[in-house]
């Protein structure tokens, strides 16, 4: 018996969330290692609260991103003292590769959306 | 890496999470919510943790198989829940995958691998038939009209000429009667066939008048000369001539047995060919083109040449050779694939029991589906709760499919055990007139058949009630704690059509098989004069050493025929060149002198040389005239069958006509008398019986005889005393075992037998699965419909009301069944109608009993569901409402 978090009605959708949320992990590493929870957060902020980042997809994200080697995983001492090992996640040289053309991929369809929804004239 | 494995990757993401999950906590509490509050936030913001970890497990990838181990061990436990239904589909299913199994297997070593020669579709067994007027009458091959053939044509690569034979093999201490073929050097190139020592017969003697080369084959080398490795060279005595031995054929060697050879399947002749001896054709053998067609031909086409072009050059050939015949009559040659001439009738009736299995196998599927979805009707409310908690569609149907093949894969494997078992009782069954019996067994093309089968019936019966459960409204089941009074149709419209499907199955079981049923009863009928246990047939043949003339056999016989008759125990006693039911043989014109010569239709008859007292120790009835005397010894006579005396013109008493025959060796040509008419003789059970002429031995007494000897006393003892008899007369002669009259016979219809018994096996079966089928979903009507019943009965309706209610339920669908099923039996038994004898496919009777019957037993599946609904208590029926 599975349960799956999101709607299952229309699979479209989840497709391109899918794929956003995977170009914004990957983008989010760009800056360095980083554990879940502060994936998240970064997110969250950087877009001013804007994209909430489900945390429900998050996990399962991580662990697609990591089977495909885009990203690789380590427990780290971190925190005050070194106390806690938190599981930190890091981008692969072919995540890197993976990212370029995500975000290419999305260029290219933002402009093509923008260029309906806001034709300018050019001159 | 260590935390790939199953274990460890579970704790690391459980890990993963708790550490979210603190810190989160941890943020919310620097936010200013109290400690435990901040634990519940960080829950709800992170979701369902069992639902996160549960995708999360898919994204590792093959956590599919850990689902379907899940679900296996969940359709495991739902099988032990249902021990009855579970007996019930694995049985019924192990009956129908081993009995498809077994039968698929006889059809694998039959008819699929039946011949094992290089290119086997390019050889070709041939014959000669007699065209005259609008009838063309088939015989053997003439040995004169094969050289010819020969000689002249150009579409084959090479062609044999065989003729049967049985021989005494002269050992140290003993006689064995051992079974062969004469035939030409060419038969071994024609087969593609190695020998694994020594070197094919030379072609210089194949008209040479003497065969004196023997080639071996490998289970005679071995059981009789010790598989003694310098054994080319040495000589081996037949009927006390030495022979040569030039060669040796492999293990591996198959060959059509001596029935097999012959076009008309010889039930008696199944023994397997022993060893080959060159022809060596004398002069008295190779006769006029119309005469004398004894022998049996095989070729191999070149490559690239078809049949039909093979036998029209053949045919312009035969009208040279037969360029001296009668007015109007013509020679023609008749090709046939050697496969189908080898395995013969065999072929239609092991597809027919093949079909048979296959449609019983059918009807245990849609039994079992309709099980299945008497069963899940009980779950809808289990199915509707797995939807609501999540699962998906797909997950339901993996979840029935696999249950389906559980069940399946246990009946299929159970099947195949019993195909092991079952394999040894339909060879111990089967016909010795199937070919290549002692190859059947269940082989890897066997096992992987029976994994189909299963495959496909687990499919097929667990698929329909998903398929049936997809479009039912599993929503509304969970509002009720139960079936719901209101359901309109209580029954589901595939379970009605399944039901009434099975009864179709049965009702085309049923109707062939009791056609067949009647056809065997009905040749065993026509049959019924030779169908007797107190008349011992046994045959031997002259040894040419001592008997090399005519006279000297005739002596034989009549002094053997003198001494049997002359024990205890004995009625009388003949000989006869060839007994009914053992073949045709021995073909040829017969000229009446009183029909004008310029006739326009030759008469073919098969001649039998037989003692006097032949016609009353088998006990073939005299129609007109008397039987030979033997005090008539050396005189020219002749006796007619029916159907040859029927070919005489009207008004001309056969008692008066005289025919001109010439003698086989001397070629003098001598007047016979006709002196009577005998009823007609069959050569196979289920055939038209051929026109026969009857000449007295002392004509020409035949090498190899048959005695018939009619017994007083128990024929088991006295065939022991013939056998003594014969043994004190020339220790030379091989005696083979005797075989009653009865035996012969029954060998003869054992294909017939054979199918006919597994179809009546198969339709009863159906049968009681048909009526299991219908019984179940009554039921399943009454214990769904219970509340409707209780208000009909609170109402005030009678119990018979309620009890026809439900009869007339299963009456309906037996009757749509019957529609379709008489329909589908009808068209079957037309194309049946080669197997039936004297039964027309439309025969009324069989499919009113079928209807009938079948008519009787939905009543009798539907009672005791039906009783029961009569005695609904209806307070305990309404107590829920």
């Amino acid at each position: 018996m599975s349960a799956i978090p999101m709607p299952n009605d229309s699979p479209d959708r989840i497709q391109l969330l899918q794929g956003t949320l995977d170009m914004l992990v990957l983008r989010t590493l760009l800056f360095g290692r980083a554990h879940g929870h502060q994936i998240a957060k970064h997110i969250r902020r950087t877009t001013d609260d804007l994209l909430q980042v489900d945390h429900g997809s998050l996990y399962p994200a991580l662990h697609r991103l990591e089977r495909k080697g885009w990203i690789a995983a380590k427990w780290e001492q971190a925190g005050k003292d070194l106390k806690r090992e938190f599981k930190y996640y890091r981008l692969t040289p072919a995540g890197r590769k993976q990212l370029v053309a995500e975000e290419s991929k999305w260029k290219k369809v933002t402009n093509a959306v923008a260029r309906i929804m806001w034709p300018v004239e050019e001159g | 890496m260590h935390w790939r494995r199953p274990k460890f990757r579970e704790q690391d993401l459980d890990r993963e999470l708790r550490s979210h999950l603190e810190l989160e906590a941890e943020e919310q509490r620097e936010a200013g919510l109290p400690p435990d509050q901040a634990q519940f936030a960080a829950q709800r913001r992170l979701g369902n943790i069992t639902a996160i970890k549960e995708v999360t497990r898919e994204m590792w990838g093959w956590t599919r198989w850990d689902k379907i181990a899940q679900d296996a061990r969940y359709a495991l436990r739902m099988l032990r829940k249902n021990p009855g239904f579970t007996t019930i589909a694995v049985l019924t299913l192990a009956f129908g995958i081993g009995a498809n199994t077994a039968i698929f297997s006889v059809i694998d070593a039959v008819l699929l691998e039946a011949l094992p020669y290089p290119q086997p579709g390019q050889l070709y067994s041939i014959r000669e038939s007699i065209e005259a007027g609008p009838r063309r009458s088939p015989a053997l091959v003439n040995a004169g009209n094969f050289l010819f053939w020969e000689q002249h044509s150009r579409s084959f690569a090479g062609m044999a000429l065989l003729q049967p034979t049985s021989d005494n093999l002269n050992l140290e201490d003993a006689t064995v009667p051992v079974y062969g073929v004469r035939t030409t050097a060419s038969l071994f190139s024609v087969l593609g066939i190695q020998l694994k020592m020594g070197r094919p017969f030379a072609p210089k003697y194949d008209r040479s008048g003497m065969g004196a080369a023997i080639i071996l084959t490998a289970p005679l080398w071995r059981d009789h000369f010790h598989s003694d490795p310098a054994i080319v060279g040495k000589a081996v005595h037949l009927n006390g001539f030495p022979f040569t031995v030039v060669g040796v054929l492999p293990e591996s060697f198959y060959f059509p047995n001596q029935g097999e050879l012959n076009p008309i399947r010889i039930a008696g002749w199944a023994h397997p060919i022993q060893y080959f001896i060159n022809i060596g054709l004398r002069r008295d053998e190779i006769l006029p083109a119309m005469d004398s067609f004894n022998y049996s031909a095989l070729g191999r086409l070149r490559s690239g040449v078809t049949a039909k072009e093979a036998t029209a050059e053949l045919d312009a050939i035969e009208a040279q050779a037969a360029a001296k015949a009668p007015e109007g009559t013509h020679l023609r040659a008749d090709l046939a694939p050697l496969k189908a001439a080898v395995v013969g009738p065999a072929e239609k009736y092991l597809w027919m029991v093949m079909g048979g299995s296959a449609i019983l196998l059918l009807l245990i599927c849609v039994n079992l589906a309709g099980l299945m979805i008497a069963k899940t009707t009980g779950r809808t409310h289990e199915v509707a709760l797995r939807t609501a908690l999540g699962a998906s569609r797909m997950d339901i149907v993996r979840q029935f499919l696999l249950e389906g093949l559980l069940l399946a894969s246990a009946g299929g494997s159970l099947g195949l055990s019993g195909a092991y078992a079952g394999i040894r009782l339909l060879v111990a069954a089967a016909p010795v007139t199937i070919p290549r019996l002692e190859s059947i067994a269940v082989n890897s093309h066997a096992l992987l058949f029976n994994c189909a089968a299963a495959l496909g019936a687990g499919v097929f019966f667990s698929l329909l009630p998903v398929a049936r459960m997809a479009t039912g409204a599993s929503s509304g089941a969970l509002k009720t704690t139960g079936p719901t009074a209101s359901a309109g149709r209580s029954v589901s419209r595939i379970h009605q059509s399944l039901a009434a499907f099975e009864i179709a199955l049965c009702t085309l079981l049923l109707v062939t098989a009791l056609l067949l049923a009647q056809s065997l009863a009905r040749v065993l009928g026509a049959n019924r004069w030779a169908n007797v246990e107190h008349v011992i047939t046994l045959s031997l043949s002259a040894p040419p050493k001592n008997y090399q003339k005519p006279a000297d056999r005739l002596r034989l016989y009549s002094r053997l025929l003198e001494t049997v008759r002359n024990s205890p125990g004995i009625a009388t006693a003949g000989v006869v060149n060839v007994l009914p039911f053992t073949g045709k043989m021995w073909s040829a014109d017969v000229r009446f002198q009183e029909i004008p010569k310029p006739s326009t239709e030759a008469i073919l008859a098969d001649w039998r040389f037989v003692s006097p007292e032949y016609f009353r120790a088998i006990g073939l009835p005299l129609s007109v005239g008397s039987y030979f005397g033997d005090s008539e010894s050396g005189r020219h006579l002749a006796i007619l069958s029916e159907g040859l005396a029927r070919q005489l013109p009207a008004g001309l008493n056969p008692i008066t006509t005289h025919i001109s025959w010439r003698l086989p060796v001397s070629g003098q040509t001598v007047t016979l008398e006709v002196v009577g008419v005998v009823q007609d003789a069959r050569t196979t059970p289920d055939e038209h019986p051929p026109r026969t002429i009857y000449v007295p031995y002392w004509e020409w007494p035949p090498w190899q005889v048959s005695l018939a000897v009619r017994t007083a006393a128990n024929p088991r003892t006295v065939a022991l005393g013939v056998q003594r008899i014969i043994r004190q007369m020339d220790s030379s002669i091989a005696t083979p075992l005797p075989a009653t009259m009865h035996e012969v016979l029954s060998q003869a219809v054992a294909p017939r037998r054979f199918a006919t018994l597994l179809g009546l096996a198969f339709a009863l079966s159906a049968t009681f699965l048909a009526a299991l089928g219908l019984y179940g979903l009554i039921s399943l009507a009454g214990s769904q419909r219970i509340r409707e019943i209780g208000i009909r009965i609170a109402l005030g309706a009678e119990a018979g009301s309620i009890f026809w209610m439900m009869t007339s339920q299963a009456l309906a669908l037996a009757t749509i069944g019957l529609m379709v099923g008489t329909a589908a039996a009808y068209a079957a038994a037309r194309t049946l109608a080669a197997f039936l004898y004297e039964v027309k496919p439309s025969d009324p009777l069989t499919f009113g009993a079928v209807c009938a019957s079948l008519l009787a037993i939905s009543l009798l599946a539907s009672y005791a569901p039906a009783r029961r609904a009569t005695r609904v208590d209806p307070i305990v029926a309404l107590r829920y409402e």
